[in-house]
């Protein structure tokens, strides 16, 4: 701005001498005048350079190699990224610290892929409450950061593809909700669903088996899943999910079947409960997984080897808890310690399924949760290790750092 | 003139100019502009003390239509109650708490930037979608609605006067409340719903922050994916992110556990009740098939057990301070600014002065296109009240020149400065332009035609 002004400065001066018709010039003049233009334009690309250039932030590999788990733990003005390795839960390192827009966390992507992670995060300069914020990469190794995307909606986590290579995340267009694919090697981005006049809203759901790209659509009559168009026709609407409320859909790791919370009623009130889809796009009813079930169940999730659905459960009004894993017919169940009051609700496995992160809420039931810590289940031996203690934690995932 | 120094004139107008574009170039890659009511400038605000009490003292006043019932840009309108076939203005009260919680959501109950310090004066907070102020007013402020494309003087008070700003936001809020039932369902179908009841304000205080629905972009729906469930109540400690939870459940947590300034809560805790999501007849309710206009099938119960507060006062308390009688003082009345060196400034800066009492909100406007005023509106305080900052002393209209538009050498222009919450007579500085002058460079000679 200060050169602005001096521009002007100099062509005020121009001007009025003109005006006067007193002008006084000399080829030294035209030399300092060329010479202070091309420094001026020098000056504005070093300007631009150093905006778009990332700054370097603080980034501390884990001390050792070896697996564990990698979250996030929320705080006024920035969020920290933590590690927890196998070899000691205690051991929790903080690797780096991402800034941003006071009171507005990081929602990650869940999943590390090929030592990278990638979040959603609403910039420190942004003081609006809209939630519309930007998408980035972070290189587990290094410490690099790369912003991929400007227009993201932070409200909707962005997802994976299978091989890694695509992030899908929702932004809204004049109003409008758009689920974009952006390719990592390339950063383009391709629109894939745009929400149509009746519809309510998009979410990514995943790639089918077949490599095809299916979301969940919102209608006023129901909640859909939808595949995205191949050709210019409209996109399909698959198969109905629920006629009122749905979350937690997820597609197995074959991308052959779909499962996700939906709401039920039993004895005269409503509970969230599993239900298990295939992922076509051929009319269907989903199941509920656990059939008819006096259970409130939470945050359905595959497990990646065996696709074992695990979900966290409370019986209601006997205050037990467990988490329970179904297996096609068969069943199982990781239970709440005896003296330990609440409720688990799974997050995420380790690679080899061998330790379940959880949240672990102390209080009765969703209507009055309490307080909530994320814990590491050995599904072998059922030992807990607190990892954390904050309420405010967001996972990324299982890490194999070797 | 010959043509070599016709093309000598030519080669430095266009130098200059490709300066000048190459520098706007690369300032409009680093700057965010606004598009709200002052465009790219930011009003002077007064920010109280770190206790809010002069916040509190106003909300009260507010939440019962205290502070400036003749004027109807912020009169509180009256309350409707009742179910939905059977509608009437009861004239009741906007619970003060709920007011409090929502200024607190929005900004933390502060009226300017967080580089202002307490009792001084700063830039009013301004977000990115054009929220003003304590109470985050965006409604008729996202532009300039006065004559010439200049902001109103409506929108200078909201933006620079905490009294106004909190009068306009507990205003919108009844407008959200008295939307029902033509374009906002009901909560209260048991209760009359009963402005007193703050379990009653749901629908109203979703609507505040966008009445938005299951599947929306910035949704506020309770149900909605985007949020965590099972979650924590908000607690209202800053220890939880926003974007976990819908606005509502944001200000009730705020209700439930007041926040702390050195240790004192602001506001007594009222245990205010969430409705049910999983009662049927509140996920009915809620279900996307019943999220259309006039929302007819959301009208829903009182959540129970549900909650009153002491009745706000019905007198205004501390109205010397919150309202006063400010008198707008501008001496001196005439300045010359003089352009005739190369290390000349090009403005002068203006002290403007609040003789009488509260807060004088001022405007200024040029007569003449070569005279800018920086900032257009500002904050004067009278001296009842603190202003203890350094800011204090510096409470002024910078008036700068443009000498790309100046007609002649020596010019005049005149500045208005007025006062929208004052009747006075608009005050009049006069402003000369002295710049005579000639450009010269070290070792040139001079030349003549």
């Amino acid at each position: 701005m200060f050169l602005c002004n001096a521009s002007i400065y100099l062509q005020t001066k121009i001007y009025l001498n003109m005006k006067t018709f007193r002008i006084y010039s000399s080829q030294r003049a035209l030399l300092a005048i060329g010479g202070l233009v091309t420094i001026s334009i020098g000056i504005a690309f070093l300007v631009l350079a150093l905006f778009s250039w990332n700054p370097e932030y603080q980034w501390v590999s884990p001390a050792s190699p070896g697996s564990g788990f990698l979250y996030s733990r929320f705080n006024p003005n920035y969020d920290e990224i933590y590690f927890t390795p196998k070899s000691d839960w205690d051991e929790t390192q903080l690797l780096t610290v991402i800034e941003h827009s006071p009171n507005f966390s990081i929602v990650p992507a869940r999943g590390i892929v090929n030592n990278s992670i990638a979040f959603l995060v609403k910039p420190p300069g942004n003081m609006d409450t809209l939630p519309t914020g930007e998408l980035w990469l972070l290189d587990l190794k290094t410490g690099k950061r790369n912003l991929l995307a400007s227009d993201p909606d932070i409200g909707v986590k962005p997802i994976w593809t299978r091989d890694g290579t695509h992030l899908m995340y929702r932004r809204v267009r004049q109003q409008v909700q758009e689920l974009v694919e952006l390719e990592l090697s390339t950063q383009t981005r391709t629109v894939y669903a745009v929400q149509r006049d009746y519809s309510q809203g998009l979410f990514p759901l995943g790639e089918g088996n077949l490599g095809s790209q299916y979301y969940v659509e919102i209608f006023s009559n129901g909640v859909f899943v939808s595949k995205r168009s191949e050709s210019e026709t409209e996109p399909e609407i698959c198969f109905k999910l629920s006629d009122t409320f749905v979350r937690d859909f997820s597609i197995s790791p074959d991308g052959q079947k779909m499962i996700y919370l939906q709401t039920v009623i039993q004895s005269e009130r409503l509970f969230f409960q599993t239900y298990l889809a295939e992922i076509n796009c051929r009319d269907q009813r989903p199941r509920a997984l656990l059939g008819e079930n006096q259970t409130e169940q939470y945050s359905p999730i595959w497990s990646p080897i065996e696709q074992t659905v695990t979900i966290g459960t409370n019986i209601i009004g006997r205050q037990k808890s467990s988490i329970m894993l179904s297996n096609g017919d068969l069943l199982d169940f990781i239970p709440i310690p005896p003296d330990q009051p609440g409720f688990d609700v799974p997050i995420v496995w380790s690679h080899d399924e061998d330790y379940l992160l959880t949240k672990s809420f102390d209080g009765l039931s969703s209507a009055n949760p309490g307080y909530g810590m994320i814990y590491v289940i050995n599904r072998e031996t059922g030992m807990r290790y607190k990892v954390d203690e904050s309420p405010e934690t967001r996972i990324f995932g299982w890490w194999s750092n070797e | 003139m010959n043509n070599s120094s016709h093309r000598t004139k030519s080669i430095l107008v266009f130098s200059v100019v490709g300066l000048y574009l190459v520098l706007f170039g690369a300032s409009a890659l680093t700057t965010k502009t606004y598009a709200c009511a002052f465009g790219a400038y930011r009003p002077a605000a007064y920010e109280g003390g770190e206790n809010r009490l002069l916040y509190i003292h106003a909300i009260d006043a507010a939440a019962n239509n205290l502070l400036f019932p003749q004027d109807a840009r912020f009169a509180l309108d009256r309350l409707e109650q009742g179910t939905r076939y059977n509608r009437y203005v009861s004239g009741g009260y906007v619970p003060p708490t709920l007011i409090k919680s929502i200024a607190w959501v929005e900004t933390k109950m502060t009226m300017a930037t967080k580089s202002t310090a307490w009792n001084g004066l700063g830039d009013s907070v301004i977000s990115f979608d054009c929220g003003h102020g304590v109470m985050q007013v965006t409604t008729g402020m996202t532009n300039p609605l006065g004559e010439n494309s200049q902001p109103s003087d409506a929108q200078a008070l909201i933006s620079t006067h905490f009294t106004y700003n909190i009068a306009k936001g507990v205003k919108i809020l009844g407008a959200k409340w008295n939307n029902a039932p033509q374009i906002s369902p009901i909560v209260g179908t048991d209760t009359d719903s009963q402005t007193e009841i703050l379990e009653n304000w749901y629908y109203a205080t979703w609507a505040y922050n966008g009445f938005t629905g299951y599947g929306s972009y910035s949704s506020n729906h309770p149900l909605d994916p985007s949020f965590a469930w099972p979650r924590s109540q908000y607690s209202c400690s800053g220890t939880q992110s926003h974007n976990e939870f819908p606005y509502q459940e944001l200000v009730w947590g705020c209700i439930k556990k007041p926040p702390t300034i050195n240790g004192n809560p602001l506001w007594p805790a009222i245990p205010i009740t969430l409705p049910d999501l999983f009662s049927t007849e509140v996920n009915r309710a809620l279900s996307p098939g019943n999220f259309y206009p006039p929302y007819a099938n959301m009208d829903i119960k009182t959540p129970a057990p549900w909650h009153t507060e002491v009745t706000p006062a019905n007198f205004l308390q501390e109205e010397a301070k919150l309202i006063g009688r400010p008198i707008l003082s501008v001496p001196p009345r005439s300045h010359t600014i003089r352009m005739n060196s190369p290390a000349a400034v090009t403005w002068v800066d203006v002290p403007i002065r609040n003789s009488g009492s509260g807060l004088s909100t001022w405007r200024a406007k040029s007569s003449v296109g070569f005279l800018v005023v920086n900032p257009p509106a500002g904050i004067a305080p009278g001296s009842n009240l603190t202003c203890t900052a350094a800011s204090c002393d510096t409470t002024s209209l910078r008036i700068e020149v443009n000498p790309t538009l100046l007609p002649a050498s020596y010019a005049t222009g005149v500045i208005s400065i007025w006062s929208p919450n004052e009747k006075n007579t608009p005050i009049e500085i006069t402003i000369n332009v002295v710049a005579d002058f000639e450009l010269t460079f070290p070792g040139s000679s001079k030349n003549s035609d």
